[in-house]
């Protein structure tokens, strides 16, 4: 049995030092069926919270009650899923998942598998739920031996034992089934790890932009560039998307590495990074000289932003750290079904709004007005010549590096296999006295240990019909009114 | 190809009367009849009494087996439907709330009748069909536009994938409806007298042996889900609305499976989780429509 | 005393399930049949009231751009500048039909590259129009000529003259037309000048193979 749960006698307990009870009470606490279960509840709601953050209810409520308004705002800002309390109920699940699923149970678990009681009593047997009882004019020991025989037929282990001139007998099937809870167990613990080991030491990146003919670096110390050769989104007649694909050159140290294709469900995988197609823009390809002729820049810039007068209106924004400024670039509106004063730049197709802003406290111009520039032409602007060459597209790839992945499908695997074990073959058992019968000849009794579980009585029943139709012996079966479910008469 | 579509819908239609009138059969299978009964009793004096009495009577028979021929039939045009769509569109119909819902229905009417077969309990059905009744009522009030075959979006152009992950949470709901339906008896069976439902035993037994077929099930949709999302946009989870309520769900089926393991729960507070599990199915279900999220390609 | 609601679940139990008690016959095959056939009629009633007409039109089902390896079907329109051009007037020569308009992003992004693959196709003998819809010939003539388009660029501002053959849903839309008027591909998507050149050319070889 497991000797460290099991509590010692209150006497002992008395005189045991501090540190002991303190481990203890631990144990005990990750221990509790209940316990877990608040756990489990807690977290439920923490991640219910988490959850609505995201949608409209949290506006609902401070709409319905202004009162909660403030809570409302705390809510939005709360990010339940990397705050502390949410990381130590997780990690109070996962010690007690350890611990009272796995541990705590290790010791019980296998001295059922490899060293079952096999002794039992008269009494035991007649409170069983259901038995079976076969007389026969063989001595005790010929039966026991036939039955033995009968049960390993029908694929169970069977264990005997003599006391007092009777044989015990213990029998059971799938026994090793009942491991089937620790690969569970610990595929719930192993895709927390895989999370944490993928969050310590993978990256991800969300919003990893390249335009069309441009080079972006990576960064997070891969040494990998990305260059985009082209994407494009191809539709069907009817106008539904039909696929978004990235064309994309990975360089690394400068070097080209690799070609290949990102589309949605099939991303690129350069060694263990991997680029995903996440979504799309425009963008403005520029060539920006300062006075002197010297290029400041000579590139595409992605459109991500929106302008804050017109939110259908793409925008760039260009630092250019040597001239000090920072040029915002507008595009045209995007939205054709936009009245006129929904649009106060009112750009027409072909040219940008080119507006520079100081970049730095020290920046040489003030709030300079904007140019709007013709593709193909040269614009002044704030004493830099912007040149606009022409519009491209740009692409937003989601790059991450995931080395939790490998531990994550393992851990699947376990907890597929785990449940399955646990879930389709169940544990068996039967336990049986045979003994002398008082007109001569012998009388075996088995019962099964099935307290309340119906499938396993149904099993049962199988199980005493094989042995009657094997040994060609009348069998008696005996079902306690007490427990006894009525599958007699409700399966006809 | 229009063809093919037109009949698929056509099938769907049988199916829903197949099914429709299979609910009521099976009600009054389960219900049972109210009879009034007139004694009359004469007595000695020469003068007659006559005494009125009403009582539950077990429902009829026939209805029942008539209702399990129904739902047969039922889930044979739904299978013809679900076939005949597959055919037009390239892959299972899975893709919008229309042929999500119409997959759900084909496995629900399946899964019921198999669980009904092994276990001879035809009162189930009362519960179980009037929910596939009110799927069917729920994909009839759907837009027109999406009983037409689309090409599969980007996001969703995995078919392996893609049906394996739906195909399976389609299976996990219907066990789960089962199991339902179970719990649902079971408090009555044991509140009521009523003589000719199944014992609350083997409802207690029925119900778990529907969760140990959807619990992992539903694991599977969790795992091939997160590999997907993995896939597709990068993160294998992401707290989004749908797959949390999912993962809810699993793990409420999670708390039904430990309690009865663990602490022996049977019975009514089992069933009671099982009500529960099943609400969250629900939530689960339609949790795009409330909360948006990256499950809402739906189409409504 | 104890009234049934009190006994308890096992004894209950024991009350015999009636309605299973005995195995039963299954329906007859004739009443099973006689259901389906009025299951199936139903379905017809029904279906008949709600649309079965409508239903399998829509979706991928739903006939829109003429289909490759049919005829390109003929349109009348005018140039930016007017004169009236007809897809017709071209046969003999491979054409490039695209769809656009300058106030479409994608469009304006590739019109550079479209532009370039037209310089070195105008020597093979390919006649690209562009026919510009959803805004005014003038809009688009002066975007087309700040980008020194040097193909013919026609306007069909309300789609009245080229919807009826050519639904469209996106632009751009690429619909490559050989010399005989028959279509040869369909790209509804942007396109860098490589992939111009492949899907022009491609007309080109066929013209070879048939001549």
């Amino acid at each position: 049995m497991a000797q460290v749960s099991t509590p010692t006698a209150p006497a002992r307990r008395a005189r045991r030092s501090l540190p002991d009870l303190v481990v203890d009470r631990l144990w005990r606490f990750f221990c509790s069926v209940r316990i877990a279960i608040w756990e489990i509840a807690i977290l439920a709601l923490l991640v219910l919270i988490g959850t609505l953050r995201g949608s409209s209810v949290p506006q609902t409520v401070a709409d319905a009650v202004p009162a909660l308004a403030p809570l409302v705002e705390r809510w939005y800002a709360w990010d339940v899923f990397h705050s502390l309390p949410f990381m130590v109920m997780l990690g109070l699940l996962s010690v007690a998942i350890a611990i009272g699923g796995m541990i705590n149970r290790a010791p019980g678990i296998w001295q059922a598998i490899a060293h079952p009681t096999v002794a039992t009593t008269h009494g035991f047997l007649r409170n069983a739920e259901a038995s079976a009882t076969l007389a026969a004019p063989a001595p005790p020991d010929v039966l026991a031996d036939r039955m033995t025989d009968a049960l390993r037929a029908a694929h169970y282990r069977v264990l005997t034992e003599e006391r007092n001139g009777e044989i015990h007998l213990y029998a059971d099937r799938f026994r090793f089934a009942k491991l089937g809870t620790f690969p569970f167990h610990l595929a719930l613990i192993l895709i927390l790890v895989g999370g944490i080991v993928g969050a310590r030491w993978g990256f991800r990146e969300t919003e990893f932009i390249v335009p069309e003919g441009s080079v972006r670096g990576l960064g997070y110390g891969t040494g990998l560039s990305v260059r985009l050769d082209n994407f494009s989104d191809t539709y069907q007649e009817n106008g539904q998307p039909r696929g978004f694909r990235s064309d994309l050159t990975i360089l690394e140290d400068g070097e080209e590495v690799k070609r290949g294709v990102a589309t949605v469900n099939r991303p690129l995988t350069f060694g263990d990074t991997v680029f995903y197609q996440s979504g799309f823009g425009q963008a403005v390809v520029l060539r920006i000289t300062d006075a002197r002729g010297q290029v400041l820049w000579d590139d595409a810039a992605p459109l991500d932003f929106v302008s804050s007068v017109n939110p259908d209106a793409p925008a760039a924004v260009i630092e250019l750290p040597p001239a000090k400024i920072k040029l915002h670039v507008i595009a045209p509106d995007s939205n054709r079904g936009n009245a006129p004063e929904q649009d106060p730049l009112g750009l027409a197709s072909g040219t940008m709004y080119f507006l520079p802003r100081p970049l730095g406290p020290d920046g040489p111009i003030g709030d300079a007005p904007g140019v709007v520039g013709r593709v193909g032409e040269v614009s002044e602007v704030a004493g830099l010549n912007v040149e606009f060459l022409r519009e491209r597209r740009f692409t937003s790839l989601q790059v991450g590096r995931n080395p939790g992945i490998p531990i994550f499908v393992v851990a699947s695997l376990m907890l597929v296999g785990g449940l399955a074990v646990t879930f389709y073959f169940p544990h068996r058992r039967v336990r049986g006295i045979v003994a002398a019968a008082p007109g001569g000849g012998s009388a075996a009794t088995i019962v099964p240990l099935a307290r309340r579980d119906w499938s396993a009585q149904r099993a049962f029943d199988r199980l005493s019909g094989e042995i009657e139709a094997r040994l060609g012996l009348p069998l008696s079966r005996r079902r306690s009114p007490a427990e006894g479910p009525a599958s007699a008469t409700s399966r006809g | 190809m229009e063809a093919l579509v037109k009949l698929s819908f056509y099938c769907f239609a049988a199916a829903s009367i197949a099914f429709s009138a299979s609910a009521v059969s099976y009600l009054a299978y389960a219900v049972g009849r109210v009879r009034l009964r007139q004694t009359a009793l004469a007595t000695s004096a020469g003068t007659t009494y006559v005494t009125r009495s009403a009582a539950l009577e077990p429902g009829w028979t026939g209805a029942g087996r008539f209702g399990t021929m129904l739902a047969w039939f039922g889930v044979v045009f739904q299978g013809v439907s679900i076939a005949l769509r597959t055919a037009a569109a390239g892959h299972l119909p899975l893709s919008n709330m229309y042929e999500f819902s119409s997959s759900f229905i084909f496995l629900m009417g399946l899964v019921y009748l198999l669980f009904e077969r092994s276990y001879g309990v035809r009162q189930l059905g009362a519960v179980v069909l009037p929910i596939t009744v009110g799927m069917i009522v729920y994909v009839w009030s759907l837009p027109v536009g999406l009983r037409e075959v689309n090409a599969l979006i980007p996001a969703l152009q995995n078919r392996p994938l893609m049906t394996a992950h739906v195909s399976l949470a389609i299976l996990a709901y219907a066990a789960f409806a089962v199991a339902f339906a179970a719990a649902v008896l079971y408090l009555v069976a044991v509140r009521r007298s009523v003589a000719w439902l199944p014992s609350p035993e083997l409802l207690d037994d029925l119900g778990y042996r529907a969760v140990t077929v959807g619990f992992p099930a539903m694991a599977l949709v969790l795992i091939l889900g997160s590999v997907w999302a993995y896939q597709a946009w990068g993160t294998y989870w992401n707290w989004d609305p749908k797959e949390t309520a999912a993962l809810f769900t699993w793990l409420v089926y999670g708390v039904y499976l430990h309690t009865r393991s663990l602490r022996g729960w049977r019975g009514n507070r089992s069933a009671v989780v099982l009500l529960v599990g099943f609400a969250a199915v629900i939530f689960t279900y339609y949790g795009n429509y409330f909360f948006g999220g990256l499950h809402a390609y739906g189409g409504v | 005393m104890v009234t049934a609601d009190d006994r308890p679940i096992s004894q209950r139990a024991l009350v015999p399930h009636v309605p299973r008690r005995r195995p039963e016959p299954a329906p007859q095959l004739a009443v099973g049949l006689l259901v389906a056939i009025a299951i199936l009629i139903g379905a017809w009633v029904v279906t008949g009231r709600s649309g079965l007409e409508e239903v399998g039109r829509g979706g991928i089902n739903r006939s829109l751009l003429p289909k490759v390896g049919e005829v390109a079907p003929n349109f009348a329109t005018e140039d930016v500048f007017g004169n009236p051009v007809e897809l017709s007037m071209f046969r003999g020569k491979p054409v490039w039909l695209m769809f656009w308009g300058s106030w479409c992003p994608p469009c304006r992004s590739e019109f550079p590259d479209i532009q370039r693959a037209y310089g070195q196709l105008e020597r093979d003998g390919v006649q690209l129009l562009g026919v510009a819809i959803d805004e005014s010939p003038i809009a688009a003539g002066r975007y087309a000529a700040q980008n020194g388009a040097t193909f013919l660029v026609l306007s069909d501002p309300d789609r009245n003259d080229t919807e009826q053959s050519y639904p469209l849903f996106n632009v751009p839309t690429h619909i490559f037309i050989d010399a005989d008027g028959v279509i040869r591909s369909i790209v509804l998507s942007d396109m860098d000048e490589a992939m111009a050149l492949r899907e022009a050319r491609a007309l080109l070889t066929s013209a070879a193979d048939a001549g």
